[in-house]
């Protein structure tokens, strides 16, 4: 029998919530704090979500229950020049830095944005874009489905806001860098919260990382909006590169309409325990999604995805393809599904997802849903768990390579079908380098070539 | 298209009728005496009294599953009879005191009772409501040692080998339709087939609901010692009724070292009507132990009818080196609600497991497949395969598929692959310009579809099951 | 044995076919040819039927009947056949089943017993060796898994089974190799009778140096521009298809 946490452990987050209207927050506008009281007592009367319910069989959030998270107010201090080391390496970029969910705009350079794009943070934001804050900021999820939502949204402040006003193409990547840091020696919570919206016929680049200024055991819980008006081309590379002590939740969530067309990929090697909800709405005839992530865990990491398509107009094409390796006694979970409505006739839908097992002790838990309410569709779906390819690494054996360098190539090769699916070859590029540092720190240099980039 | 659709789907349940036929039935409702009562028509030993009411308890704190993918109305399990029986004046020494009545239902069924008229190879236990009725050549399978009893007659005569094996798959509390069971079932079937005996002919048990407002809730028991082969056959009909009748069934098979078990289901229960009046509720526990090693055990089912399908026959891969299969066709058509699938729940090293699901959703059918694959910590160098494909025949009806897969070892390895389609206008037209009528070409396209379960059928069903599945899709292609 | 009078048929709307006149006699072998998009495909659908063309205008008489008014499978029961330009692939259902289906009707609608399994397989065997088939083809699901010259040695086999009055050839060569066009060739040849005839839908001259046609007829825009005998494909195969064009822009 599971513990039964809640309610009471939710007082804490209620004095911290009154800690955080005294703290300025009450400073926002008045329908601001409407939602933000709302999502307080949907998380106080729900709690953190239990193994009992079915979209948490996988991942027990116990520990996170139990700790005693604080609301930090105000920017901290981060080590010199960490900034700088997080930055894409040979791209010119906008960036804008959040530390603990406040921007930094120290750290920041938005120089030479033009034609009327905007970057910034959602609290100036409230001031000088009124009215589309108001007719996007939390239209699209909902936070009455999912607790950590709930709890980002009654904690809203501060977070990236951008708005690509119609048929403009910003031409650099807009790089939204969160970093996470100790204060105080506190487990520090940021609820971040952003909100692109990007217009007709714009199109944009955005990056989208995560990092801890040191090992830290902080809890990171964010909700990004995307809205992609009509034909509208927006391509979104999250890596989440965080503490393995830490705590890491995001629900992002992309409302599409028609002909526009939209590419999401996420990274996630970081945090004890990771979770990436992502959900994709068609509403639009003729729109294009790719969905597509790469996990990479090791020691007693849980990383967990929960994508959810909804396919509500019809031609639409969707691909999802989701890979995963897990090491040492670390988890994964991958929960895809996709709903195709009665109307949505001559939807293309493709997921996929596979784990390559490099550890007995390694548990994978995958369920690939598809639900199906429309005729002519062509939907399929696959999942794929296994070792490593004993032919292919006898095969590179036999050319003179090292049972580990094999593994390692194999293994590189394994998350590049992954990272290929990126568009921007800078953004590609800036990815398969963490992936190989990433698995050269678990495969040792010697196995690892460099990168060849084609 | 779609007209010629709905002309063909008008055709009727042609297993529809009811038979006039004195039965003793005993009044509505659940309770503790009502778990006696059963027990005590049965002159049953007091230890599976006590096993009943165990289960009867159990099920009194259980809630009815609210996961499945199915709507259906509250059950009300006090409005229902745990009891239906023909009346015999005796026990039955020899076929030939079988109330002609009843032989004249199944033969009517076209399940003949009377083994001179049986196809060699295929022996028959009948049901009727909750009681075994008879059961085919006996003898025949006796010189062999293998038992094959209605489950009534193997609690008194074999009472050793079912205490040793009732609740050994499926225990009496493992799930709520299963703790029911357990407290009411009335009769089933029993088999057992010794060390080392290719039983000689397919085991078949016929399961007729008749009586209205009863509930049937029957097991069956197969076990297969070391060594040893079975290929059983489960078939079932029932009367057109508009009420809903409930049908709580468990199966328990058991193979040992060496042994096979396969089990074959054409479930053809009256489905309701096209507006989704009346039918079988059905809520099955089928589970099979692959005990020793190298065992194998699989399901092949063809579900056509119900008006609500609740059913995951699956396997325990407990032997090292042991066999699961699961082959399924699942046709929903008018307000059918289907929820079924497998469970391979891999232990023992070197396991291998094939899953094979073919949904077919016609009319406001709702098709769901639910699956579970689970690799354990020691089924190292384990294998499964599954492949689950939908056709939707219409945009009023839905496909849903849940798998989940579950893997704690790196030797192992599991793949998935799920598709959903329809059948395309080039087919059909390509099918006419060859001379084939859109009727036939439908039918034609739809077994064509199913063709990788059918063939694992034994041949007499396969071809029942052809024709059942052109019957129950009959006016729904458009 | 067929007469197509000011034949008029649009896909989606769209007008394809806009006044096809053409007369095949018993015996006749035509070839249309014509470059891409010019309606060679519609036209040959049209004549068995495929839903998705309407037609808006015109008749089409086959052997007294009119063939419009014909569901798809009439008008096969008729006698009329369509070798696919691109046959439909039907998963598990094997290839004897099906033809045994559709060979089945077709008798029955001629008043002709039908065969048992024994029979047609005989029949199918025979039939086989027309195409040089390997008989392993027989089992296999319709089409599926064939490769390109495969599906089309396949639609002739289906053919040489059915015997049609009227056999239509829809770009019966392309994706074939040398040796496989060769044998499809000779198996349309070995099926010609002074009854039957053949309608070689074509965008090459090269098909008909193996089936020899007694009419070319030049299809250009959903119009029949030119007629000829068998001279005229040699004519279009060395100066392309402009040179019609050419005809037409002085004749306009």
């Amino acid at each position: 029998m599971e513990e039964k946490i809640m309610p009471n452990k939710n007082d804490h987050y209620v004095s911290e919530f009154q800690a955080f209207q005294q703290n300025g927050a009450s400073k926002s506008p008045a329908w601001v704090n409407d939602v933000r009281t709302l999502a307080l007592s949907v998380f106080t009367e729900r709690g953190f979500p239990t193994t009992k319910e079915e979209d948490w069989k996988y991942t027990n959030v116990s520990a996170i229950a139990k700790s005693p998270f604080t609301y930090s107010s105000g920017t901290s201090g981060i080590p010199a020049g960490l900034v700088e080391s997080l930055l894409i390496k040979n791209l010119d970029q906008y960036v804008i830095v959040f530390i603990n969910g406040h921007v930094s705009k120290e750290h920041s350079n938005l120089e030479g944005l033009a034609d009327g794009a905007v970057v910034k943070n959602l609290i100036e934001a409230y001031a000088t874009h009124t009215d589309i804050v108001k007719e996007h900021l939390a239209k699209y999820v909902p936070f009455n489905k999912n607790p950590f939502t709930a709890l980002n949204t009654a904690f809203i402040n501060d977070g990236a806001f951008i708005h690509i006003p119609a048929h403009v193409e910003v031409a650099k990547p807009i790089h939204l860098l969160f970093i996470s840091t100790q204060k105080e020696g506190k487990q520090i919570a940021s609820h971040i919260r952003n909100l692109i919206v990007v217009e007709e016929g714009a199109k944009v680049n955005i990056a989208h990382s995560f990092h801890s200024a040191q090992a830290n055991s902080n809890l990171t819980n964010v909700v990004t909006e995307v809205v992609a008006k009509k034909n509208s081309t927006v391509e979104i590379v999250k890596v989440q590169c965080e503490s393995v002590l830490s705590y890491h939740f995001e629900n992002l969530h992309v409302h599409q309409f028609h002909e526009s067309c939209v590419h999401v990929f996420s990274l996630a090697v970081g945090g004890a325990i990771a979770r990436n909800d992502m959900s994709v709405i068609i509403d639009g005839e003729s729109t294009e999604c790719n969905l597509n992530g790469l996990y990479i865990t090791s020691g007693e990491q849980l990383i967990d995805h929960h994508t959810f398509m909804h396919h509500i107009h019809p031609n639409c094409p969707s691909h999802e393809l989701f890979k995963g390796i897990l090491m040492d006694k670390s988890r994964a979970v991958f929960n895809g599904k996709v709903y195709v409505e009665p109307e949505a006739q001559k939807t293309d839908s493709k997921q996929t997802n596979r784990n390559l097992l490099l550890s007995d002790d390694a548990v994978v838990d995958t369920k690939p849903e598809l639900e199906i309410f429309a005729d002519d569709v062509k939907c399929t779906h696959g999942a794929a768990v296994g070792g490593m390819n004993e032919t292919h690494s006898f095969y590179l054996k036999t050319r003179g390579i090292t049972e580990g360098s094999a593994r390692g190539i194999l293994t590189v090769g394994f998350a590049a079908e992954a990272t290929q699916k990126i568009v921007h070859p800078e953004l590609r590029h800036h990815v398969d380098v963490i992936v190989v540092d990433h698995l050269r720190t678990k495969f040792g240099t010697a196995n690892l070539p460099d990168i060849v980039h084609a | 298209m779609s007209e010629t659709i709905e002309e063909l789907v008008s055709q009727e349940y042609k297993y529809g009728f009811t038979t006039d036929i004195e039965s003793e039935t005993i009044a509505p409702g659940l309770s503790e005496d009502v778990v006696r009562i059963i027990s005590k028509k049965k002159n049953e030993p007091e230890w599976l009294t006590e096993w009943r009411l165990k289960a009867f308890r159990m099920w009194q704190t259980m809630e009815e599953p609210r996961w499945p993918n199915l709507k259906y109305a509250k059950i009300n399990y006090q409005s229902i009879s745990y009891y239906s029986a023909p009346k015999q004046a005796k026990k039955l020494n020899s076929l030939d005191e079988v109330d002609p009545i009843l032989l004249e239902t199944y033969e009517k069924l076209g399940i003949s009772l009377t083994e001179q008229k049986r196809l060699n190879g295929v022996a028959v236990d009948a049901v009727f409501d909750s009681v075994s009725v008879a059961t085919t050549f006996k003898e025949t399978l006796k010189e062999k040692g293998i038992i094959f009893c209605s489950f009534s007659d193997a609690v008194k005569d074999h009472p050793d080998l079912i205490k040793k094996y009732l609740g050994s798959v499926v225990p009496s509390t493992d799930n709520y339709f299963a703790a029911l069971n357990s407290a009411v079932f009335s009769d089933g079937s029993f088999v057992f087939i010794p060390k080392g005996v290719r039983c000689p002919m397919e085991l078949s048990t016929y399961f007729r609901i008749n009586a209205s407002n009863t509930g049937q809730f029957e097991r069956t028991l197969i076990v297969a010692e070391e060594g040893a082969y079975v290929s059983y056959l489960e078939g079932c009909t029932a009367p057109m009724r508009d009420e809903n009748q409930l049908h709580a069934a468990v199966v328990e098979l058991v193979a040992l070292d060496n042994a096979e078990v396969k089990y074959s289901t054409v479930q053809n229960w009256y489905a309701g009507d096209k507006d989704g009046k009346g039918g079988i509720y059905n809520f099955v526990t089928k589970r099979g132990k692959c005990q020793g090693v190298n065992s194998k055990i699989s399901w092949t089912q063809v579900e056509t009818g119900s008006a609500i399908t609740w059913k995951y026959p699956s396997v325990i891969l407990q032997g090292d080196n042991s066999i699961g299969e699961f082959y399924s066709v699942a046709v929903v058509n008018n307000r059918q609600d289907a929820d079924t699938g497998t469970k391979m729940l891999h232990i023992g090293k070197n396991t291998r497991s094939t899953i094979v699901s073919k949904g077919i959703s016609a009319g406001r059918g709702n098709n769901t497949y639910r699956g579970l694959v689970s690799i354990g910590k020691n089924a190292v160098n384990s294998r499964n395969y599954t492949q689950c494909d939908s056709m939707l025949i219409g945009n009023k009806c839905s496909a849903n598929t849940f798998p989940y897969i579950e893997v704690k070892n790196s030797s192992s390895s599991v793949e998935h692959e799920a598709s959903t389609s329809k059948i395309g206008e080039d087919q059909i037209f390509y099918c006419k310009q060859r001379g084939i009528n859109t009727e036939n070409a439908i039918s034609m396209i739809i077994n064509g579809f199913a063709k990788e379960v059918f063939k694992n059928l034994p041949m007499e069903f396969a071809v029942e099951a052809q024709k059942l599945l052109g019957i129950s899709l009959e006016g729904s292609v458009g | 044995m067929i007469e197509i009078k000011n034949l008029h048929a649009s896909v989606n709307g769209k007008e394809i076919l806009k006044g096809i006149n053409l007369k095949v006699n018993a015996g006749e072998v035509h070839a249309i040819m014509g470059p891409n998009g010019s309606g060679k495909s519609t036209l040959a659908q049209v004549l068995s039927g495929h839903p998705a063309y309407t037609v808006t205008q015109g008749e089409v008489i086959f052997e007294g009947q009119n063939l419009l008014e014909l569901e798809p499978e009439k008008r096969a029961h008729a006698g009329v056949f369509l070798a696919f330009q691109y046959p439909v692939e039907i998963p598990g259902v094997s290839n004897s089943y099906f033809l045994k289906a559709g060979l089945n009707e077709i008798r029955k609608s001629r008043g002709e017993e039908e065969l048992d399994s024994m029979q047609f397989l005989k029949m199918l065997k025979v039939k086989m060796k027309v195409v040089e088939m390997d008989p392993s083809f027989i089992h296999r699901p319709v089409n599926e898994g064939f490769s390109g010259g495969e599906k089309k040695r396949n639609e002739i086999l289906q053919m040489a089974v059915i015997e049609p009055k009227l056999a239509i050839l829809d770009e019966t060569d392309s994706g074939l190799d040398i040796d496989a066009l060769k044998i499809v060739s000779s198996g349309v040849n070995k099926l010609k009778t002074p009854q039957n005839a053949t309608i070689v839908v074509t965008h090459y001259q090269r098909l008909l140096n193996y089936i020899v046609p007694d009419f070319v007829h030049v299809l250009v825009n959903g119009r029949i521009v030119k007629s000829g005998g068998k001279e005229l494909a040699m004519e279009l195969e060395a100066n392309g298809y402009d040179f019609i064009r050419e005809e037409m822009l002085q004749a306009s």
